[in-house]
């Protein structure tokens, strides 16, 4: 299967492959020839169209894979399903993403969109520290936003708040290869950002 | 002016064509080819710049001979030049009709020979600029941007209104700034200083910051009364505010279009190279200026953007820069 990753950063791409892997039972491989690139999220939502819209028209994709950070935003609650809020990214990217495909009814691959909340390195610390959960996290941003619960996210996760690209990178995939051994309890605790995800690949 | 570069093992570019415009602006990761193809243009003046060694592709076979072929545009484009290296180190120029491959007259070569020995290749380095010179006539800015003092004082006393031009949009770019005025550090010597607008203290060259000493450079160039007929330029955004990107670009459109700037002059044909997405956005409409540099397993290529299909489809709601970089136009770093 012939998969385009859509994410915020190279790690991400990583434990996100390696997650979407897992959960389609096969190896996927990209579909790009060159791997696709955002500068954080205004630039996902962004670039979402241009993305689909290249795919369709010169690669030969089975399927798109987004995922973003939720960071201080509203989390996706399950009743967005009926009716979109547009405060909740993964209504947004839901909205363009069905939005392009309107207009291209010959486009085969499939969409498969997840929200990190409130970033993807609370999946990361999932395996060894199971605090941070999106329940959690609902209650701490009942209080306004936290930067700095997210800033001390990453210092957990890579003990620096300046972790390299190198460091990154294998903390992504170690960690993502820890989830992978209970995605069923990953998904539990992350309901609404990582489980549309999930749900929408087994779809596949 | 020239309409395309063929590269056969020349360096990076094994196999590659760039397709040329009075202007093109060129992107791509580095040693991707970019100030390659600059650099063949300086071979153009001088085959013996550069021996069969310096140039010959390497890492995926014997190669045994180099080329570089220029095809011109309007009204030389019957012409093309061809440059060899022998792996026996014979190096060839040759001046040639396209079609039948003879030798052209000499009053056209003397012609094409005039406009390639007037080619610039130019990267700014503040270091270069900021130096004082000795004044000395017809002295032509460097590659680097060394000669700036003596340039501008030429300007200054030989078209004022060009130097005043200058001054005129100097003071939009840096509004801080009112004029150029001239030092002499030594008996016979320039150097350049900005006074301020607020309290007229002149702030010498060296002390000024890079972007503005490429901003002056650029300036310069755009408002010589005889630029060359073509200019490489190496990242014209370095070090600029990217808000004031939209003022390069048409201090560069100003030498590729003089018509459209009121100048009475022969256009110069601009190639620049960047990695900045805020300066390619600002070629959106015009995607026939730009190129993409990709790289390959043993070389390199060159991708007219306007070749791609449903380009405007494709970027109906997303920045140029924006999908530049994202990586699905490529001429992005395939790892990163």
């Amino acid at each position: 299967m012939r998969v385009a990753i859509l994410s915020e950063s190279p790690a991400d791409e990583i434990a996100v492959r390696i997650l979407a892997d897992s959960i389609l039972g096969l190896s996927t491989q990209l579909a790009v020839s060159h791997k696709i690139r955002s500068r954080g999220w205004p630039a996902v939502l962004n670039t979402l169209p241009a993305v689909i819209r290249q795919l369709h028209y010169t690669e030969s994709a089975d399927g798109l894979i987004v995922v973003a950070d939720s960071d201080d935003t509203p989390l996706h609650e399950t009743h967005h399903d009926s009716e979109a809020s547009v405060d909740c990214r993964l209504c947004q990217l839901r909205k363009k993403a069905v939005d392009v495909l309107s207009d291209l009814p010959a486009a085969t691959f499939k969409v498969a969109i997840g929200i990190a909340v409130p970033a993807i390195e609370a999946w990361y610390l999932f395996p060894t520290d199971a605090r941070l959960t999106e329940s959690t996290w609902r209650q701490h941003l009942g209080s306004g936003p936290r930067p700095d619960i997210r800033r001390n996210l990453k210092k957990k996760v890579y003990g620096t708040e300046l972790p390299s690209q190198t460091v990154e990178n294998q903390r992504a995939e170690d960690a993502a290869k820890q989830l992978i051994s209970n995605l069923h309890l990953f998904e539990q605790h992350f309901p609404n950002g990582f489980g549309p995800l999930a749900q929408a690949l087994r779809s596949w | 002016m020239f309409q395309s570069i063929q590269f056969k093992n020349f360096k990076v570019l094994r196999e590659a064509t760039l397709q040329l415009r009075p202007f093109t602006l060129i992107l791509g990761p580095n040693g991707s080819g970019k100030s390659t193809a600059l650099q063949a243009l300086l071979a153009l003046q001088n085959l013996n710049r550069f021996q069969f060694s310096d140039v010959a592709s390497v890492g995926a076979g014997v190669v045994k001979d180099v080329s570089v072929t220029i095809r011109w545009a309007a009204p030389f484009s019957e012409c093309v030049t061809v440059m060899n290296w022998a792996q026996d180190n014979r190096k060839a120029l040759n001046y040639l009709h396209e079609k039948n491959r003879t030798r052209l007259g000499d009053e056209i070569v003397i012609e094409l020979q005039r406009i390639l020995n007037g080619i610039q290749v130019c990267a700014f380095d503040s270091e270069a600029v900021i130096q004082p010179v000795m004044l000395t006539p017809n002295a032509t800015l460097s590659p680097k941007g060394m000669n700036l003092p003596v340039v501008l004082d030429r300007l200054r006393d030989q078209w004022p209104e060009r130097f005043e031009a200058i001054n005129k949009e100097m003071r939009q770019w840096l509004p801080e700034f009112d004029t150029i005025l001239f030092d002499t550090p030594d008996n016979g010597q320039r150097s350049i200083k900005l006074r301020m607008k607020q309290s007229g203290v002149a702030i010498a060259a060296k002390d000024l910051s890079q972007g503005t000493l490429q901003a002056l450079a650029i300036l310069t160039i755009a408002y010589l009364p005889d630029p060359p007929r073509a200019i490489g330029i190496e990242e014209p955004d370095r070090g600029i505010h990217p808000r004031l990107l939209r003022q390069v670009r048409d201090a560069l459109y100003r030498l590729s279009y003089p018509d459209q700037f009121g100048e009475g002059r022969a256009p110069t044909q601009v190639i620049a190279t960047t990695h900045s997405p805020y300066f390619l956005d600002l070629y959106r409409d015009r995607p026939e200026e730009v190129v993409l540099a990709e790289k390959l397993d043993t070389g390199a290529r060159f991708i007219p953007l306007s070749s791609y299909q449903h380009l405007e489809e494709i970027l109906r709601d997303t920045q140029l820069g924006e999908a530049w970089y994202s990586g699905i136009l490529g001429g992005v770093p395939t790892n990163s």
